[in-house]
């Protein structure tokens, strides 16, 4: 015989005494259990949901920039580095450079640490009549972009020609009848033509392009270019062109700067709105998601202790009954010689045996109602992601806990009762 | 010199007034005694022997069993004495209603430790004939067995002093007769029993009776007068 065979004995006996007490820790288990495991899931599908907006806004910011890239390449270069000689009214007027400055220019600029222009491109560009074809064309030599070194490196806007190639503007292959993979002679030289560029309706239509090398050889211009094509940075300032030519004038002193094709602006700052907009709208679920946490916590620090309270008091009037109604058993179990702490620990234990099993049921209970309305993507897996070691130990200390608090007056009182006083009435 | 009582007096408020419960009491019980007292409702009898129990301290007086006093001991202390020398039966059983006939007997295992609890316990549930109610609840036994399972319990420990409230006070003739004879033999095996009751079959039973009126023992020939009544 022992006082554990004992209190298992009387939890058979009297069941409903038990089961009332157990369902109350159950409820009180349950409740927190659940509550945690529902701010769990909660975060769970915050993060899963802001990861797949910060996905999308990342896609959707791809997808502009690809799209950008494409219209600027439509658009072409947007910043013109002229020689200083360059008169930039014969310029507007004809749309030719005649104007030269030293190709090592380009270099220089490449070396420094230039941050408001992309894609450097340096060319060589006159109007010539295309002895062979006894055609006015504008001959264009171009090389590969020049890589800005201390940028990562971009995906060119225009690829470089190689030697003894030759690219045709629309209106020439048209006029000529010429098509990819003819051989043509320009001044004496051989070039084997290795593409056609489609219509564009500008002065590219008219304009044939070959390595800057080789149309340096043939103007005559070797080291020499007329102009450095650049893209504009998508910087945001308000007067960008003022911001470009100050620091392009500290580098290369004395060229002139100008910009060409202002939709490149809007669609820059349509860029730029774009992905603000779609930070601004992934900011705010964030904000939204963690205000609604915020509430749900709220609600649940309000509601748990609530709970618990109420349990531990039901649990509290459960052990008075049940110490009332075993007063007698308790005189004479003091009249055998039984000593008042042992009397104690008959209920505390009872409380504790109570606690654990109903620290069990609650929190696989609550457990189970945060994997019901937890509502995770489908791409969680819940019983996985929910279950907590940490929260089921926390169950099997807080159970017993409260339960044995809640029985710590009424144990107190059997403890204290006069045996004399209960075996004289009984 | 098993039990003496020393002047012993206890007195209860009631209302405004104090009811003295137990005026005096002196006496001694020798191993082997057995005794009966014998008095009318309210005269003092059941408080006599809790204060006898370690139960109840006196307002003055001293219990002294094998030469001390359980009220000069600790809380602790005292209820171990009570497990190793004090037997306690009562009129209502007083069984712990959900454990089955060899624990209720074993219960006082709780309290001390004993070698071969379960023999023990298995011997005395024989002795008093209830081997076939071994596993059953008080609620299943008839009121004679429920009063010898609280029988074998007092006696399970091996106590020096039983004490005994109204034993037989709620059983037949052939019941209290089993219970008595077990009385007896405790008494004449070296114990000690303190015996309080109504019953006159009782009382011829034990080998000294003593009246109790108004909490104070009776002269020889008020007792006689008591028996007789």
């Amino acid at each position: 015989m022992s006082l554990f065979r004992l209190i298992i004995q009387e939890m058979q006996h009297r069941k409903i005494n038990f089961l009332l007490g157990l369902s109350s820790v159950v409820i009180a288990v349950a409740c927190l259990i659940a509550a945690l495991t529902l701010l769990q899931a909660d975060e769970i599908q915050t993060t899963f949901i802001l990861e797949q907006k910060a996905d999308e806004v990342k896609q959707a910011g791809d997808d502009l920039v690809d799209a950008m890239r494409k219209i600027t390449k439509g658009l072409g270069f947007n910043i013109l580095i002229l020689p200083g000689n360059q008169d930039l009214n014969e310029f507007h007027l004809t749309g030719i450079v005649s104007g030269t400055m030293p190709e090592e220019n380009v270099k220089t600029l490449a070396d420094s640490k230039i941050v408001t222009v992309n894609h450097l491109l340096p060319m060589v560009a006159k109007k010539i009549t295309w002895p062979e074809k006894k055609c006015d064309v504008i001959l264009t030599g171009t090389r590969g972009e020049v890589p800005i070194l201390h940028r990562a490196l971009k995906k060119p806007l225009q690829q470089q020609v190689p030697k003894g190639s030759m690219v045709l503007g629309y209106q020439i292959q048209q006029k000529l009848g010429l098509s990819k993979g003819d051989e043509v002679q320009l001044l004496g030289k051989n070039f084997k033509v290795t593409q056609a560029y489609p219509e564009r309706g500008t002065a590219d239509d008219s304009t044939i392009w070959i390595n800057l090398e080789e149309a340096q050889k043939l103007l005559g211009m070797q080291n020499l270019v007329n102009a450095i094509l650049a893209l504009e940075c998508n910087c945001a300032a308000e007067d960008r062109v003022a911001q470009i030519r100050d620091e392009i004038g500290k580098i290369l002193p004395g060229t002139q700067i100008i910009e060409r094709g202002p939709p490149a602006l809007a669609r820059a700052e349509a860029r730029n709105q774009a992905h603000e907009s779609a930070v601004a709208s992934l900011e705010q679920e964030k904000n939204s998601r963690l205000q609604m946490i915020e509430r749900h916590a709220d609600f649940a620090a309000v509601l748990v202790p609530l709970v618990v309270l109420g349990c531990g008091a039901w649990i509290g009037f459960l052990s008075l009954e049940n110490v009332r109604r075993r007063a007698t058993e308790i005189g004479v179990l003091r009249a055998i010689g039984l000593r008042s702490s042992q009397v104690f620990g008959i209920f505390i234990i009872k409380a504790i045996v109570i606690g654990v099993i109903g620290a069990l049921i609650g929190y696989f209970l609550g457990y189970g109602i945060g994997i019901i309305w937890g509502n995770l993507p489908a791409s969680v897996n819940p019983e996985v992601a929910l279950f907590s070691g940490r929260w089921l130990l926390l169950s099997l200390v807080f159970a017993p806990v409260l339960a044995s608090l809640s029985s710590w007056i009424p144990a107190l009182l059997a403890a204290r009762q006069d045996p004399a006083t209960i075996l004289q009435e009984g | 010199m098993l039990l003496e009582l020393v002047e012993l007096s206890k007195s209860f408020k009631s209302g405004s007034r104090r009811v003295q419960a137990v005026d005096g009491i002196s006496l001694t019980v020798d191993a082997g005694e057995f005794l009966a007292i014998k008095g009318p409702s309210g005269c003092g009898k059941s408080t006599l022997l809790l204060m006898v129990g370690g139960l109840l301290s006196p307002d003055s007086g001293k219990v002294l069993i094998e030469g001390t006093d359980p009220y000069a001991l600790s809380n602790d202390q005292r209820a171990r004495f009570r497990s190793t020398h004090l037997g306690f039966v009562f009129q209502q059983f007083h069984l712990v209603p959900y454990l089955s006939v060899l624990d209720n007997v074993l219960t006082p295992a709780l309290a001390t430790s004993l070698t071969d609890a379960k023999e023990r316990a298995n011997e005395l549930i024989s002795q008093f004939g209830l081997e076939h109610r071994l596993h059953h609840t008080p609620a299943e036994l008839s009121t004679g067995e429920k009063q010898r399972v609280a029988l074998a319990r007092a006696l399970f420990h091996q106590p020096k002093v039983l004490l005994a409230d109204e034993p037989t006070g709620n059983l037949d003739s052939e019941n209290s007769e089993i219970v008595l004879n077990a009385l007896n033999s405790f008494a004449k095996n070296g114990g000690c029993v303190l015996m309080v009751t109504h019953d006159d079959q009782a009382v011829q039973s034990a080998q000294k009776v003593l009246g109790i009126k108004n909490g104070r023992l009776q002269p020889q020939s008020e007792t006689e007068a008591l028996i007789n009544s």
